[in-house]
């Protein structure tokens, strides 16, 4: 797989008792690119192992490289110590978008595998994906689709940064409407590759002769995930007190909208502030957050290593929504640094900035909360869950994810273990085994 | 007093049971003295595109003063919302240009739910009431509470089962489907309800019961004065009068027939449109219980009907059957078999089980339970007495009048206190 911009993903396999040699050279047209050495990353592949005997040595590879100054050109020759392995004569050129995610999806045969097989080879392509994911992030573009402010100021902003599909929004927006107009909130939503935009727009608007609500919606030339996302919403906020919001995050069906005001109109001080989540069916979700470690091991090899995790304080109890006690709930996260779902977040706009926005070098989506949040407390901030707040969390469930999201999953859990291993607010493997 | 209904459709546009009944009301409204009559029906502009005029949309229903044609180019058939810019401003100003005092609300299909929070922002005291004409609200596999999947009526409309019959949809867009009814039917200040039954489904659905009061569908007779109902020679004449569609039943009543012709000739005649819209497996049941058609086993597809005709349809049979296994909300086949002094036998699904007693104005079933059926068509065939004392005992379903009159109780008791308007006007 070759973009247009160089990015080169090497799949494959070979008998290493009688390949030593991995130098790769690759013939664009008329111009050859000399690669040197660049990183194989090997796994163990059954098929190939029983047509060539070796059982022991890991004989398939992933490799991702980068050709520099290449010019576009159909013939295609891939060279590997000096032998011709591939070639290709009527050769498509990906752009960087497209390379990103298909070379993402056929790293799913690695992704798929168990983590303590592939940790070391996802800590070790990281760093490839994410100089592609950041150059495709580098070129993309928000273009300002709508537009209805009615207050000259805003206290605080709603970010809302929708992928894909947005057909929760209104009904979202009719939920909070009410509360917006009361407690001045503005609305940014941030659509990434939003489908069907030019209908979303349209109905905003109907939207926004009913609910005469602040509302802002910026489109993005492609898919920049989670945090650039919510960044860029960020950016363009008015109000001083930023609200996260997924855009699956409701309240109760029962709620008198004292919820969704309190929840707007309280000042978080310096401190990010979360929320108690629920399903939709009503049982809780979220009540917090920990990182801890598993250890992971693969015999073959003989490698043991420790690998993040995040777990919700939470998942798994019958704690209802309407039920008025949440002293058991609360008992887990009691007097604990604990960390808040960005499915809905409350900062200051201020301490946001101080802490360098939601990272970026997570590739799409997952574990950049996680991050944000220990860097805010290791920066001496404070992580409140505020347990007055209750909302209802539409979660998506029983999808299979597609190939190329099982795959940054797995890049960005290696990336933030690499990260955060020895961070003193991991919670050790003993004290996990109770914690809920 | 200016009253507005907003219906499904109008009857000129495409006939349907919602339609009538809300053009009935509208007429019968319209000739009551103080009482000033306004009609919109929203449609599907893009099915009937000779209504719409391009830009405008709200136009005229030509010949018809007072009625209105709304149609629109775009609905989203699961949470029943339309969001249109130009149709809200057309709306907004036809609401603040009419003034009524009642909205009356038949549907929410291309009417949109949001047409019913508009109208309570533009006009805070207006009262509002609302038809349920089906289940609609309820489920979303065509508001019938039916599992074709199962072929049996949806007794438990949790999202997680409204999820067996659409898997591609989650529960959690389910429960979102739900809620935006629920949110829309908070501006309404009171239901009307054609039967029991539906409204024991809405209460349990979450609507309180003090707000739902049960209405009869008025019924116009077209049975001239001193008529007097006549029946075939060998009393062995069935007639089925509805869709051609699956819940319609009419291979239950097949069945049934096929049963019974093997000991006695009977006849049935099939009056039903749609055919259509039947699935592909229904008719291949219906061809297959056909295939054995014996000689003493007549049918025939007589086609669809009209209300025009349908009196005099129904006098071509002795005895009107009912076999829908759907909870019907109300069935105006009912009203018209009484209208023409047809004995009903209708399966106990829904609002029919309301009306039909059992050997007092007809005979009941279980829904799909051809082998009871069987046995009452054989009750029936030849039973002169039987049928003279049925046809006695019949009577007719309530008038538009009295309908009418019930819809007016309905609206007097509809108290809209100021303290209720300031407080949407504040919030606007």
């Amino acid at each position: 797989m070759l973009s247009d911009q160089g990015d080169v993903y090497l799949a494959g396999w070979a008998d290493r008792r009688v390949i030593d040699n991995f130098r790769v050279s690759i013939e664009i047209g008329y111009m050859r690119h000399e690669l040197g050495e660049p990183e194989f990353y090997w796994y163990h592949r059954s098929d190939v192992a029983e047509v060539i005997g070796d059982t022991e040595c890991p004989s398939g590879f992933i490799c991702v490289a980068k050709a520099q100054s290449v010019i576009p050109h159909s013939k295609l020759r891939v060279y590997v110590g000096g032998y011709l392995v591939y070639q290709e004569n009527a050769l498509r050129l990906k752009s960087p978008s497209k390379f990103l995610n298909e070379a993402l999806g056929a790293c799913a045969v690695l992704a798929d595998r168990p983590i303590g097989s592939t940790l070391p080879q996802a800590q070790g392509l990281y760093p490839a994906f994410a100089g592609v994911w950041r150059r495709v992030l580098d070129k993309m573009t928000f273009l300002n689709a709508f537009s209805h402010q009615k207050m000259e100021k805003a206290k605080q902003s709603v970010i809302i940064t929708i992928y894909r599909r947005a057909d929760m929004l209104l009904i979202q927006l009719s939920a909070l409407a009410k509360e917006l107009i009361e407690t001045g909130t503005e609305v940014i939503v941030v659509g990434n590759d939003l489908q069907g935009a030019d209908m979303l727009i349209e109905q905003l608007g109907a939207f926004c002769q009913i609910h005469p609500i602040d509302l802002s919606v910026w489109l993005c030339s492609g898919n920049s995930g989670f945090s650039a996302g919510n960044n860029f919403g960020a950016s363009k906020a008015r109000g001083e007190i930023l609200v996260f919001m997924n855009p699956d995050i409701f309240p109760h069906e029962h709620d008198d909208g004292s919820t969704a005001k309190n929840f707007f109109a309280k000042d978080p001080g310096n401190a990010l502030h979360g929320a108690l989540l629920y399903y939709g069916d009503g049982l809780l979700m979220h009540s917090g957050m920990y990182t801890t470690s598993d250890v992971v091991i693969d015999a073959a090899s003989g490698y043991r290593n420790e690998v993040l995790r995040v777990e919700h304080f939470g998942k798994g109890l019958s704690h209802h929504i309407d039920d008025l006690d949440t002293s058991a709930v609360l008992q887990a996260v009691h007097d604990r640094k604990i960390l808040v779902s960005a499915a809905l977040w409350k900062i200051r706009n201020s301490v946001f900035q101080k802490v360098g926005g939601l990272p970026e070098d997570y590739i799409f989506a997952y574990y950049e909360d996680a991050d944000f949040c220990l860097q805010l407390l290791n920066g001496g901030y404070d992580i409140v869950l505020d347990s007055t707040s209750r909302w209802l969390h539409m979660e998506g469930v029983g999808k299979e994810m597609a190939p190329a999201v099982r795959s940054f999953m797995w890049l960005n859990r290696a990336h933030y273990t690499q990260r955060y291993c020895n961070d003193k607010l991991v919670v050790d493997a003993e004290t996990d085994l109770t914690l809920i | 007093m200016k009253y507005l209904t907003v219906a499904l459709y109008h009857p000129r546009v495409l006939r349907g049971g919602a339609q009538y009944v809300a053009k009935d009301l509208h007429d019968t409204a319209a000739k009551t003295p103080g009482v000033d009559a306004v009609l919109l029906a929203c449609i599907d502009g893009n099915m009937f595109p000779q209504y719409g005029k391009v830009g405008a949309s709200i136009t005229s229903l030509p010949d018809s003063p007072n009625e209105f044609i709304m149609a629109g180019q775009r609905f989203d058939d699961f949470y029943h919302v339309v969001y249109d810019k130009r149709r809200n401003k057309a709306l907004t100003r036809f609401l603040l240009d009419q003034k009524p005092d009642v909205i009356h609300f038949h549907h929410s299909l291309w009417v949109g739910l949001e047409f019913i929070e508009l109208a309570r922002k533009v006009l805070p005291n207006v009262k509002i009431i609302y038809t349920l004409h089906e289940y609609m609200a309820i489920c979303h596999s065509r508001g019938q509470l039916f599992r074709y999947g199962e072929s049996s009526i949806c007794l438990d409309s949790s999202p997680d089962q409204c999820n067996k019959c659409f898997p591609g949809i989650s529960s959690d867009d389910f429960y979102l489907r739900r809620r935006t009814f629920q949110r829309a039917f908070r501006f309404v200040d009171h239901f009307v309800s054609p039967s029991e039954y539906l409204k024991s489904r809405f209460v349990e659905w979450g609507i309180d019961a003090e707000k739902i009061t049960v209405i009869h569908n008025g019924h116009q007779p077209s049975r001239p004065k001193g008529w007097q109902p006549t029946h075939s020679n060998d009393l062995n004449v069935f007639g089925f009068f509805g869709q051609f569609v699956d819940a319609k039943g009419i291979d239950v009543l097949l069945k049934a027939a096929a049963l019974v012709s093997q000991e006695t000739p009977v006849e049935i005649k099939i009056f039903g449109g749609n055919k259509q819209y039947a699935s592909a497996d229904y008719i291949g049941r219906i061809d297959h219980i056909l295939s054995g058609n014996t000689e003493n086993l007549k049918i025939t597809e007589v086609g669809s009907y009209s209300r025009n005709n349908v009196f005099d349809l129904m006098s071509t049979v002795d005895w009107v059957v009912v076999p829908s296994v759907w909870p019907e909300t109300f069935g105006l086949v009912v009203s018209e078999a009484w209208d023409a002094k047809r004995p009903v036998i209708a399966s106990r699904a829904g609002g029919l089980s309301e009306r039909i007693k059992d050997g007092t104005n007809g005979f009941s079933f279980l829904p799909g339970s051809d082998l009871q059926l069987s046995s009452i068509l054989k009750n029936c065939i030849g039973n002169f007495d039987l049928w003279r004392t049925l046809v006695d005992k019949m009577k007719d379903e309530v008038t538009l009048d009295i309908a009418w009159k019930q819809h007016l109780q309905v609206v007097k008791g509809i108290r809209r206190t100021a303290g209720q308007a300031d407080q949407l006007v504040e919030s606007k």
